[in-house]
């Protein structure tokens, strides 16, 4: 008996431990979160810069908030990002289906070499063409507008790879049974095999969501009014000539990071199910 | 069988005519033909001709033969770069490789509310970088959270200014750079410890092996696939790194953290000299080359085994 409950000690202390080290690892990675979020409700009376560190805004106050969203130009830039992601993520998730779908329900002549040309482009970092693609942007005119943006962004290896795999997955059976009650090939793909990929699209849609609202370099090299300022690339722009004003800097900090993380809280089944199927594959 | 391509359908039409190439899959990818043509190829085809001239917008390009490429290997701000990016590569890589390992198998344990702290872990990832950049400079800031820590717990006397100092601006950006992404390949470890076979863990476990002797002799090549993936995915994360630098130092002090990417941003997109920015882009395309390879003659093709 008093083995027995020894080991039930034993196993429960070690228990409380692992959950210890659990939480001191979140503390990491959320720790610097906190501080921003309570470096963003102080008012100028209280120092952000002490030891040990005091998280607690006493008393917390709305006034940068108020100054991040009308004295800097903050609404404007969530406004644009959010345009940006109305426009490109389904644009994205429509091209990228349509061009995966062949590559794996059908024959015809040059499909692996097309397949492994798409794939192909993805061994070519951006960084490395960044100049060229700059250069032919520039010569088709789309230099500082959102088109600019938008359509060099449409297509990428990785998601067609993806999306690949899961029409793969699809039985031919059905495909079969469809053909033979004369369904023709446009609507196979939009009635019967598109609904058939919903988790892949999902996953699909969370990535693009982020890629879009997190993206900076193309940005910051194709636009230069910043009236047309996404929100990484306006916040970057703020840094330069706010920076100083620590607790404002928060603020719009704070403002830019909530939509993503609400959004990710909401998403975050698909992320792990999106990962997974990039991996198995 | 896995891997095979399901066999795939051929519409009526397509059969009477069958001698006839079929438009219709043609049709389905045109757009996006068009569009990997427009802003893939012909950027890497033309990133050869641009990087033997001299561009500067305004005028036409003008050929200039290995001019760039001469320049550059006398250029002693390119190879700060180059050994910068290389300094990054060799802090960032390894312990993209180690850590976040073990926080997979922390997270892979059937504990209640495990779920809870794999979703934080994974928080830096979906963030902008500007955003947690910005944070970061206020804690790397001489009288930020940082040096308040170190100085309250006794381990340092006076405050460093982190991103000032030349000594300590580079690692303290890879540190902010491991930071974000170690949620990502924790979850790429994930994946890959749910297919190991437990039958085989167990096995080992009957036969006396302690956890370490489990995690190298069971663990380990059987991850040999993912370990190749996070190496490659990595390493080109590590030769890239652009964004984080951009904003916590610009590259200062001394170029100390000028990265190959931040340099041909500065070349092409400020003093407008695209030739010579693209003659280094495509010695960073070279560079990434050679590392992929090595990746790859390390982790064997990433084959179990």
């Amino acid at each position: 008996m008093n083995a027995k409950r020894k080991r039930m000690g034993i196993a429960i202390a070690r228990k409380a431990l692992m959950y210890l080290l659990l939480l001191l690892i979140a503390l990491l990675f959320v720790g610097p979160f906190l501080w921003l979020l309570s470096t963003a409700f102080k008012s100028n009376a209280q120092d952000v810069f002490t030891f040990p560190p005091d998280l607690i805004p006493k008393p917390p106050v709305w006034d940068q908030f108020v100054e991040a969203l009308t004295v800097i130009p903050f609404p404007k830039y969530l406004l644009n990002s959010f345009i940006l992601i109305v426009v490109m993520v389904p644009a994205h998730l429509f091209l990228t289906s349509l061009t995966a779908y062949p590559l794996a329900r059908m024959t015809f002549p040059g499909r692996d070499l097309i397949f492994y040309a798409i794939i192909g482009t993805m061994f070519f970092p951006e960084e490395g063409k960044l100049v060229p693609l700059f250069i032919i942007t520039q010569k088709l005119g789309l230099i500082d507008s959102w088109w600019g943006l938008i359509i060099p962004g449409l297509v990428g290896g990785f998601s067609i790879f993806l999306m690949r795999q899961a029409y793969l997955s699809i039985p031919k059976e059905l495909e079969e049974a469809a053909i033979l009650d004369g369904c023709g090939p446009f609507r196979m793909w939009w009635s019967i095999m598109l609904p058939l990929t919903k988790p892949t699209l999902a996953a699909l849609s969370v990535f693009s969501f982020i890629s879009v609202w997190n993206s900076f370099i193309w940005p910051l090299i194709v636009l230069k009014n910043d009236d047309l300022y996404p929100l990484a690339l306006g916040l970057a722009y703020l840094s330069g000539t706010f920076g100083d004003d620590v607790r404002v800097m928060a603020a719009g900090t704070v403002v830019s990071l909530l939509p993503i993380i609400v959004f990710y809280l909401m998403m975050q089944r698909y992320f792990v199910s999106g990962m997974q199927g990039a991996i198995k594959g | 069988m896995g891997n095979e391509i399901v066999p795939t359908t051929e519409y009526r039409a397509s059969k009477k005519k069958r001698r006839n190439i079929p438009l219709l899959p043609y049709l389905f990818l045109l757009p996006a033909l068009l569009l990997f043509f427009t802003f893939d190829y012909l950027p890497i085809f033309s990133a050869f001709y641009y990087s033997f001239t001299e561009y500067h917008i305004l005028s036409p390009a003008e050929w200039v033969g290995w001019e760039n490429y001469r320049a550059l290997m006398q250029d002693t701000k390119f190879w700060i770069a180059v050994s910068n990016s290389l300094t990054y590569f060799l802090i960032i890589v390894p312990l993209l490789l180690t850590v976040p390992l073990f926080l997979a198998i922390l997270v892979n344990q059937k504990l209640r509310g495990i779920q809870l702290f794999r979703v934080i872990y994974y928080l830096p990832v979906v963030t902008s970088m500007v955003a947690v950049a910005i944070v970061w400079k206020y804690l790397y800031h001489p009288a930020g959270l940082l040096n308040a820590v170190l100085q309250g717990i006794g381990l340092q006397k006076e405050a460093v200014n982190w991103l000032l100092n030349p000594d300590t601006a580079l690692p303290a950006v890879a540190v902010l750079e491991v930071w974000k992404s170690l949620g990502f390949y924790m979850v790429i470890y994930l994946a890959g410890l749910q297919t190991i076979s437990q039958e085989l863990v167990e096995a080992a476990k009957m036969d006396g092996a302690g956890r370490l002797r489990v995690l190298w002799h069971v663990y380990l090549p059987q991850l040999r696939p993912t370990i190749a993936v996070i190496l490659v995915l990595s390493t080109l994360a590590s030769v890239q790194m652009f964004t984080s630098i951009y904003i916590m130092t610009g590259g200062g002090p001394f170029d100390s953290t000028l990265t190959l990417p931040l340099y041909i941003y500065q070349k092409a997109f400020v003093e407008l000299d695209m030739g010579y920015a693209t003659a280094m882009g495509m010695v960073l395309w070279l560079i990434l080359m050679v590392l992929t390879v090595i990746n790859f003659k390390l982790s064997n093709g990433g084959r179990v085994g």
